[in-house]
């Protein structure tokens, strides 16, 4: 028995270490530059990743088909890297990602492209890269009507949900202190669960990206007892991930959004995905995409 | 792999504190649950092994239930289906008034799943002594509920100490199903922070070792208990 200890003593840690040492050469040939370009070269193949509940942006379609606002501007990309590359033809295969999934398919070339919305921060970004932006949210409060809730200040002693895959974590804790705020935190992995978590009374205001709570009214069996309230509480640049070190693809996708941002055409489809829900370019879209019309 | 290894996201701020809390629920729930599986689990597999056959299939009944179900489903019967088939009144307490309604709600779940598979080991550890000293104790002048608390159980606890062991080793890992109903404990908080920083693989290494380090003290304590409750029997069992 002290020999079986000291055996495990022995090698417990060091199969720790090993184990996590055993990862890390994996980074030493990892930063071939312009991946993706030579991939589409090779394989005429463009590998999209899509999500496949997040409505309007990207979701699966009665047909199952990848559908939505983001999907479309992808198409485009698509579409403008085949010209770039002088490709006689590039298919499209799609590949259904999660937010715990998407970063790791990316690293490992899995999926050239993730089209969903990813808030750009500078944090994500010394691990992959991204697109010019491609929609705007912010964060807001989504209760219901009959709980009183107005503003922030209205959340003293509330339950506030928050998603867990979110961004949500940071802006919680600044208006806890800014506000002096005694709040219970209650997380969610889910849209559908915090609307789950709203209804039956769980929890008192979700505090997410407002382009969200768009769908998530509309899933809702008692639109009408929803709202949205208080102030915009931060600024959510979305955008589409894609691997670092690959100038030749960033601009091509660069080129064909900011094209799409001067022709309108990007408008068409903030009307086409977002007009349904109500919702229009806001100010913020419009200068993102105004800073990103560079002349030919 | 166009990957950007970073290992030092562990120790910055807020990531290190994330984590730090994640393995302390992580080790709140292993606790509350395993306490709860023993407590069930003796009750209960004592009663499986009782000459009387009501509260044998009782137990029976229970047993099967609560290890054929899914934990997962079971997890998400007691914190989305419970509180909505109780009286009004009960179901918003649970809802809003009861103390960490995530943890509460997992320890429950977890709980009452691994106390039946704890009740199967009870049992087999009784069985194992029963026919020869359940009528030398009775014969001793004991009740039966004596014959159980001071020779049947003691004798079949120091038996199954080592498949309780894995058992408590499961319970440990199967904590983490708490992240579904949003409970932050370890996986919860490493996906939390590949999230917030697209260091995914650093944040899932550092849980991996937390569970392995957390696994490996226990099997040492155990088999420290082991030790010293057979003592010089050790050798000699059977």
């Amino acid at each position: 028995m002290k020999k079986l200890l000291t055996t495990m003593r022995r090698i417990g840690p060091g199969a720790v270490l090993a184990a996590l040492f055993a990862l890390t050469p994996a980074a030493g040939h990892a930063q071939e530059a312009d991946s993706v370009v030579k991939k589409l070269e090779s394989t005429h193949t463009i590998t999209i990743g899509y999500r496949e509940t997040s409505i309007p942006l990207s979701y699966l379609d009665s047909n199952n088909k990848p559908t939505g606002y983001s999907v479309e501007f992808c198409q485009k990309i698509a579409e403008g890297a085949k010209d770039y590359l002088k490709l006689p033809e590039l298919k499209i295969k799609y590949v259904p990602v999660t937010i715990q999934t998407r970063q790791a398919l990316v690293a490992n070339g899995t999926v050239d492209i993730v089209c969903g919305g990813a808030v750009n921060t500078w944090t994500r970004q010394k691990q992959v890269s991204f697109t010019p932006v491609s929609w705007v949210s912010a964060e807001q409060l989504l209760v219901l009507k009959d709980s009183g809730i107005k503003d922030v200040k209205d959340l003293n002693n509330k339950v506030v949900i928050i998603a867990t895959g979110g961004t949500s974590e940071p802006t919680i804790q600044r208006l806890i202190k800014e506000d002096h705020l005694n709040v219970k935190i209650m997380h969610v992995n889910t849209h559908p669960a915090a609307l789950l978590a709203l209804e039956s009374h769980r929890g008192d205001a979700y505090l997410s990206d407002n382009a969200a709570f768009y769908s998530i009214i509309k899933q809702s069996k008692h639109p009408e007892n929803l709202a949205i309230v208080g102030p915009e509480l931060s600024y959510q640049p979305e955008a589409f991930i894609i691997p670092r070190n690959n100038s030749t693809f960033a601009w091509i996708a660069g080129h064909t959004m900011s094209e799409m941002f001067k022709s309108g055409e990007a408008e068409k489809l903030v009307k086409k995905w977002f007009g349904p829900f109500g919702v229009g370019v806001s100010p913020k879209l419009k200068a993102a995409w105004e800073t990103y019309s560079f002349p030919e | 792999m166009n990957y950007n290894w970073d290992w030092s996201v562990l120790l910055q701020s807020p990531y290190l504190g994330w984590l730090l809390s994640g393995a302390g629920w992580t080790l709140a729930v292993s606790a509350g649950s395993w306490v709860l599986a023993l407590a069930v689990g003796f009750v209960i597999g004592a009663m499986r092994s009782l000459p009387w056959r009501p509260v044998r299939l009782l137990a029976g009944i229970y047993v099967e239930l609560f290890r054929n179900v899914p934990p997962l489903v079971q997890l998400f019967l007691w914190f989305f289906v419970f509180p909505e088939i109780v009286p009004n009144a009960v179901g918003m307490w649970i809802k809003r008034g009861m103390p960490l309604p995530e943890f509460t709600t997992t320890v429950v779940a977890v709980g009452l799943f691994a106390g039946s598979r704890v009740a199967e080991q009870v049992r087999a550890g009784v069985e194992t002594v029963e026919t020869r000293l359940l009528p030398a104790a009775l014969a001793t002048g004991l009740t039966p509920l004596q014959a159980y608390r001071l020779v049947l159980l003691p004798i079949a606890l120091r038996r199954i100490i080592a498949p309780l062991t894995s058992e408590l080793l499961i319970t440990i890992k199967m904590s983490s199903i708490g992240l579904t109903i949003g409970l932050m404990e370890l996986t919860a908080q490493s996906r939390q922070i590949e999230n917030y920083t697209f260091h995914g693989f650093e944040a899932y290494a550092a849980a991996t070792a937390t569970y392995l380090v957390i696994g490996l003290f226990v099997t040492w304590v155990m088999h420290v208990v082991d030790r010293r409750v057979t003592g010089g029997l050790a050798g000699k069992r059977g």
